[in-house]
Formats: C-alpha cells, sequence, structure tokens
C-alpha cells in the first residue's frame, strides 16, 4: 500500500485526475467528497486529502510515502524530503512585485508584504528588510502603503495589472513536485519508484 | 537478568551497552561543560552551531554538551583506547526545529588504523544495533569521498558544491540537471546521473560504479559488502548516494539507518579523519556511529509481561509474607504485593 498526500484544491484534484488517466480509481469525485481518506484497493493506493501548506509536514513526518506539493511550499516548509518528480503542473513563479511608479533606490529599509517569509529572507540575505507576514490577498498591502513591495507568486500577471503593480524581479520558477518521506521510501522503494516512473511517463 | 519491565528507549540503551561492551569498546563519560571556545574553533564540525552556553565561576564560556564525537577526539590521547562507546544526551536544535532540546545518543567510535576488518566490526555493530531497535530496518551506506573528489575535479567553487550536494540529499535530478545547464555544465551531468542511478542493491552498486571506470576507492568498498553479504541479510542494507553530509564532519564512508515506524532515521556514522587531523590526531583514521535513542521512544511500547498481585490480611504475618515474596523474587517471578482482600 502506498500513501498519497494529495493537496485539497486544484492542484489535487488535476493530480487525481493523473491518476484516473493511469487507471487508478476511489470511485468518487474529488469536487465533491466529504471524505478525507479515499482508497482504491484493487491498486493498493491510498489518497489523503490534505491542506496544500501541510503536505509536506505529512510526508516529512512519516505519515504519508509520497506527497504532491507545489515548489512554494515545499522551499517555505524547509522540510528534509526526498524530491523525486517535477510534475510541471501548475507552472507559476515567485516574484518581487510592486506599485508601477515605485522604484527601490536601495538606501532605506524595505518593507515586504508576503505569504513566505523564508524565501524573502534567503533572497533578501544581504538587505536590511522589513517582513510583513500576510496570509492573503497580498498585492493590497503596497497599494494601502503596508508594504513598498510584496513577494508572492505570480501566474499569468492578470492580478497586477488590474491592480497598477509591475514585476521588479523573478525569484525562481514554480511547479508541482513529487515529495516522499526519507524512512518511508527506503522500505517501499520499488513500489515508489514504480509509481513515480508512471507518473513521469504521464507528464511528459 | 530479564530487563521486559523497561520502556523500550531504557531496554534498547541497556542491550546497545551490553553489545558495544562485548565487542570490547571502552566507556567513556563525557563532562556536563567543556570549553566553548573549543567548539567554536571546530564549528565547522557540527551541524548546527547554536550551542547551550553559561559562564563558569573563573568566567570562562562553558558549553553544555553539545557533541559527544569532538569531546571523544579531544580527549582521545588522554583515554588510550582505541574502542569507545558512550550513552550520553546532548543538547542541540534537531534539523528543521527552532529549540533546543534534549537528544539521547548512544554509540562507538573507532580511533586507530581503520582497515577493512574494523571498518566490517563497526557495521556489523551498526546493522546489530538497528536488529536492537526494531525487527525491520535499513542501512544506506554512502561515500563523501568519492563525490567530494569528483566535485573536486570538475572544480566547483564552495557554493555550487553546497547546491549540487543538497540536491543529491534530496534526490532531485530534474533540479540538479537544470541548475548545471545553467552552469553552462551540461557535459558534468552524467557523472552526476551515474551517481543518481545508484540507489539499491550494495554489491550490484559498487560493481556498476567500477564499470564506469570513473572513481576511486571502490575495491575496499567492494570487499567490504563481501564480508556484509556473508553475515548479514543484504536486502536490508543499499548503496544510496543521498546519505551526504554538508558538514566537513565526514570524509569517506557514510551510513544512516531507519527503522520501520519512524520517520526520522536513528543511527547515522561515517569515516571522519578530517575532523581527527584537525585535532592533530594526523596519523590515525576514525569511524564510527551515534545511535538517536531518543527516536526509540517513539516507537510503541513492547508489550510487558504481567507481574502477579499478591494481597495479603491480618491473618497473614509480615515475616511469611516477606519470605514468601523473597522465593518468588529468587524464582524469577515479577509480583506485586498489596494489603486488603483474601490471599
Amino acid at each position: 500500500m502506498i500513501d498519497i498526500a494529495l493537496p485539497k484544491g486544484r492542484l489535487g484534484e488535476k493530480v487525481y485526475e493523473l491518476f484516473e488517466n493511469m487507471g487508478y480509481s476511489v470511485n468518487e469525485s474529488l469536487k465533491t467528497t466529504r471524505k478525507l481518506v479515499l482508497e482504491d484497493s484493487n491498486k493498493e493506493v491510498r489518497f489523503f486529502l490534505i491542506k496544500p501548506s501541510d503536505v509536506a509536514v505529512y510526508v516529512e513526518r512519516g505519515v504519508a510515502d509520497i506527497g504532491i506539493v507545489g515548489k512554494d511550499s515545499l522551499i517555505e516548509s524547509g522540510v528534509d524530503v526526498y524530491e523525486l518528480l517535477d510534475l510541471g503542473m501548475g507552472k507559476c513563479s515567485m516574484c518581487v512585485c510592486s506599485p508601477i511608479n515605485y522604484v527601490d533606490d536601495g538606501r532605506k529599509t524595505l518593507n515586504i508584504a508576503t505569504k513566505y517569509p523564508n524565501i524573502t529572507r534567503d533572497y533578501y540575505i544581504n538587505r536590511d528588510i522589513d517582513i510583513i507576514k500576510l496570509n492573503g490577498s497580498i498585492e493590497l498591502a503596497p497599494l494601502l502603503g503596508l508594504s513598498h513591495v510584496i513577494v508572492d507568486i505570480v501566474e499569468t500577471g492578470g492580478t497586477l495589472r488590474e491592480n497598477n503593480l509591475k514585476v521588479d524581479a523573478k525569484i525562481m520558477e514554480l511547479s508541482a513536485r513529487v515529495i516522499a518521506s526519507k524512512s518511508r521510501y527506503n522500505f517501499n522503494k520499488a513500489a515508489i519508484d514504480n509509481l513515480i516512473n508512471l507518473m513521469d511517463t504521464r507528464t511528459i | 537478568m530479564n530487563i521486559d519491565f523497561l520502556d523500550r528507549k531504557s531496554n534498547v540503551s541497556l542491550n546497545l551497552e551490553d553489545l558495544y561492551s562485548r565487542f570490547g569498546y571502552w566507556k567513556y563519560t563525557m563532562n556536563r561543560f567543556e570549553s566553548y571556545a573549543f567548539y567554536m574553533e571546530n564549528e565547522n564540525f557540527l551541524n548546527d552551531n547554536r550551542v547551550i552556553t553559561l559562564q563558569g565561576s573563573s568566567g570562562k564560556l562553558l558549553a553544555l554538551k553539545p557533541d559527544v564525537t569532538m569531546s571523544i577526539v579531544k580527549n582521545y590521547k588522554m583515554l588510550g583506547k582505541s574502542k569507545i562507546y558512550y550513552n550520553e544526551p546532548v543538547f542541540k536544535v534537531p534539523q528543521g526545529e527552532s529549540e533546543f532540546k534534549e537528544i539521547h545518543q548512544a554509540g562507538i567510535e573507532y580511533i586507530g588504523n581503520v582497515d577493512v576488518y574494523q571498518t566490517a566490526e563497526v557495521l556489523n555493530l551498526a546493522i546489530k544495533s538497528l536488529q536492537t531497535i526494531g525487527e525491520d530496518y535499513r542501512l544506506c551506506i554512502s561515500h563523501v569521498g568519492i563525490v567530494n573528489e569528483v566535485l573536486e575535479s570538475l572544480k566547483f567553487s564552495v557554493s555550487e558544491k553546497y547546491q549540487v550536494i543538497t540536491y543529491l540529499q534530496q534526490k532531485n535530478s530534474h533540479d540538479l540537471t537544470k541548475y548545471l545547464m545553467e552552469l553552462g555544465r551540461v557535459e558534468d551531468i552524467k557523472i552526476f546521473e551515474i551517481l543518481s542511478k545508484v540507489d539499491g542493491d550494495l554489491n550490484e552498486g559498487i560493481n556498476f560504479l567500477i564499470e564506469q571506470n570513473m572513481f576511486k576507492g571502490l575495491e575496499f568498498l567492494r570487499e567490504i559488502a563481501t564480508i556484509l553479504s556473508e553475515i548479514t541479510d543484504c536486502s536490508k542494507i543499499s548503496l544510496d548516494f543521498s546519505h551526504l553530509s554538508t558538514t566537513e564532519y565526514y570524509n569517506d564512508l557514510v551510513f544512516t539507518g531507519y527503522v520501520k515506524g519512524l520517520a526520522n532515521s536513528v543511527l547515522s556514522g561515517g569515516r571522519y579523519d578530517n575532523l581527527l587531523s584537525k585535532m592533530g590526531v594526523r596519523d590515525k583514521s576514525a569511524l564510527g556511529f551515534a545511535v538517536n535513542l531518543s527516536e526509540v521512544s517513539k516507537l510503541p511500547a513492547k508489550k510487558v509481561s504481567k507481574r502477579k498481585i499478591v494481597r495479603y490480611n491480618d491473618t497473614k504475618k509480615p515475616l511469611d509474607m516477606l519470605k514468601e515474596a523473597n522465593i518468588w523474587f529468587e524464582e524469577g517471578e515479577s509480583f506485586c504485593i498489596l494489603q486488603g482482600g483474601s490471599q
């Protein structure tokens, strides 16, 4: 049996579609079910539906063999896990953005609003910064003067344009990754490797 | 003596002391406080340089037990023993956590001429230690020396080395390939693909690497693997280059042990000639490992054999009751004598 931590929401549904295409089925719709644990006993796979930012923790703590997680959550959480596959889904970028007229002269403390304080701290390692940790609607912060810039995920750039914001720098490219528990991988290696190879061929 | 009454951690701890002692290792007891300056001079050998300090009566800063191996190496000449074991708490911030924790460790160190026998003996004791903790275990063997030699020969900078090792530790070959391409090192991708491919059977892995004719030090590893194949179940041992260290601590063979049911590794060790050399012991080499007993306590408790409950009343003379108790004790029974009720 392989235990898989799936993120609730759009990414989890897309990944589950991939599993369905590979012949896996739990006879339930992920969009409507209220169950948190779903099983395909024929294929010996169990899916746990977990809040996206918690997936990495479930895998690191050895509750699940593997998990699907955005690279942003993976880096921000700093978990000690294997990163076995880039699924190439949910592609986007982690960027520094600011109002169209804002110019950072680099001479004063930079106020940064973000959901990702660890990624921000690493990026500005040699700069005097003040991180304002927010949980949503990050784009609002510089518009209301709460911060000079934001560090956030940019997909199409539509939200930025509608709010008169621009991208100042791209920190990293992001996509969904398959991660594995370091301990459980060693006890379930053959089954996990088979599944990863199958997923790899389907995502090319 | 039956030690089934002990909790799992204490039981394993006692069995490990018995194992190491019977294989000829001498017990080392570490001072609670040691010079802080010593640990700061050698901070490159610590996984995390945060140390609990306090001021001694002379004004000097003292460190509270950050690392047992460094203490043993520092005192090696005075100890005059090549085989040493310990069973000690250390105080450090575990990886991924933000607070100091007391971590109970038991382990062994061999300091001398690390030949084939001594290496095989240490690995044999590592396997026996894992068997003491749980029936289903895995020992992952790796080699820092092989990877470092590749990185040196390809002239990677310090920060590039760190990044490559991090990707290898994560088995993250997709980002490693991308990183090497960004560095313009397309021709170097193959050698890391070979190292990443080695991830399984110990003997097959070594033979595969020998066939590539690109790496040194494999004959020694093959001798060790041949011995291990004769004495233990090699399906539980793998060669896997994700088990590397970014510190200067290890320089050659390294190994990590897992027990089913525990999310973190429970045993880690390897050869640490660099540390020995830094501390002035240049004519010797060293090999050892530590078992994290604090992890062992996370395993479910084993069922303890029931002790019989005996009740006495006024009709029973205390002397007779105690005599009976002593007889049960001599017979190896467990019991608890309480007041009240009929016998």
